[in-house]
């Protein structure tokens, strides 16, 4: 994909406010309210923790409607197989991280010879040379996958055509 | 990827595919947080329907696929990701199903005992998964503020998730895997980019 320069400022096409006011407006709200709306559904379970963690702390200073056990009784086990997947994850997580740096072999990996890389495709090696020197490559296979026509397109060709620019 | 068998030219979500053809070549991919991209993404709900199915489609595809080289490369390494896949999809087929049932109730057509009744209004456990989910997103996040400045901005759009985006995840994946399992051997993957409708 080719890379954007800064001299194209509608490019990333970043949706700003500046441009969307009104649906700007519209999403900060419904957001706000949709936050609203899962407060309202852990008022409870929040308003145990505040008491229980504000001043004085580990101690409530009103009742609730829940308590420690009540919420233990129901979410118990949830809590306690959540807590070993996060040990079990974060456990190989530092695992994990040192391997790559243990098992990192400083040699360069030799580059894949062109006449392996053209063969995988059923092109000559030159014709992928030439492919190579262009920034944006239009590639057109057969219904059996074969590769059936390949042009090269100029670069600024790719400005013109949104369809050409590593969409998802 | 030459050893991998590069992209295929069948599949509608390469980068799925393709990794998990390279892990069962035997490679190992790991996460890079200083790699920091931008993607765009549709803006109005149909297209994100449509990409999102796209997804469901293609990432189904990958899994069924990839089941008989997990099981005789025996790459146990995928194998939590395989299940997390699996039950996902299960998941989303209690959800939709019990959804149906619960509509079907509500408009006052009775319903044997053993009918699953889920309603899209949030329960206890929906209030737990929807704050589970809070924290992990906001652990996430504090994780990642070192690599991208204003990151944690996001907080404030991710409420979406549990609120909205997990229905649609579960309606996708409920349409997705008829569609993936239907889908015919050797059909070209191709797709259209997501919408561009704010200019």
């Amino acid at each position: 994909m080719k890379t954007p320069g800064p001299s194209k400022p509608d490019w990333p096409p970043v949706i700003g406010s500046g441009i969307t006011p009104f649906i700007r407006l519209r999403d900060t709200i419904l957001t706000i309210i949709a936050w609203i709306f899962v407060v309202a559904l852990l008022w409870e379970v929040l308003e145990l923790l505040w008491d229980y963690f504000s001043h004085p702390i580990f101690a409530f200073s009103k009742t609730h409607s829940l308590s420690w056990l009540g919420l233990l009784d129901r979410i118990g086990n949830f809590a306690l197989v959540s807590l070993l997947l996060v040990l079990w994850l974060t456990f190989w997580g530092f695992v994990g991280r040192k391997e790559p740096r243990r098992t990192h072999d400083p040699r360069p990996v030799p580059a894949l010879l062109l006449s392996e890389h053209a063969a995988a495709f059923g092109v000559p090696p030159e014709t992928i040379e030439r492919w190579r020197q262009s920034q944006v490559v239009v590639v057109q296979f057969d219904a059996a996958n074969r590769l059936e026509n390949v042009t090269a397109k100029a670069p600024a060709a790719l400005d013109a055509d949104p369809a050409d620019r590593g969409e998802r | 990827l030459h050893k991998a068998g590069w992209w295929s030219p069948e599949s509608v979500t390469d980068d799925v595919d393709v990794s998990w053809r390279l892990q069962l070549a035997g490679w190992r991919l790991v996460y890079e947080p200083k790699a920091i991209c931008w993607i765009l993404m549709p803006e109005t709900v149909r297209g994100l329907w449509r990409q999102r199915l796209r997804w469901s489609v293609g990432g189904t595809q990958t899994v069924l696929d990839s089941t008989p080289a997990l099981l005789s490369g025996k790459r146990w390494r995928l194998l939590p990701i395989w299940i997390n896949y699996v039950v996902s999809i299960l998941w989303a087929y209690a959800i939709v199903i019990g959804g149906v049932f619960w509509v079907i109730a509500m408009v006052g057509i009775p319903l044997p005992d053993w009918a699953p009744i889920f309603s899209p209004i949030p329960g206890a456990w929906g209030i737990v998964l929807a704050a589970t989910y809070l924290v992990q997103s906001g652990t996430s996040v504090l994780l990642d503020s070192k690599f991208e400045s204003r990151f944690h901005n996001v907080m404030f759009w991710i409420i979406w998730y549990p609120v909205l985006f997990w229905t649609l995840q579960a309606l996708t994946a409920f349409v997705g895997l008829p569609k993936a399992l239907l889908r015919r051997r050797g059909a070209r993957g191709t797709w259209v980019s997501p919408d561009r409708g704010i200019r």
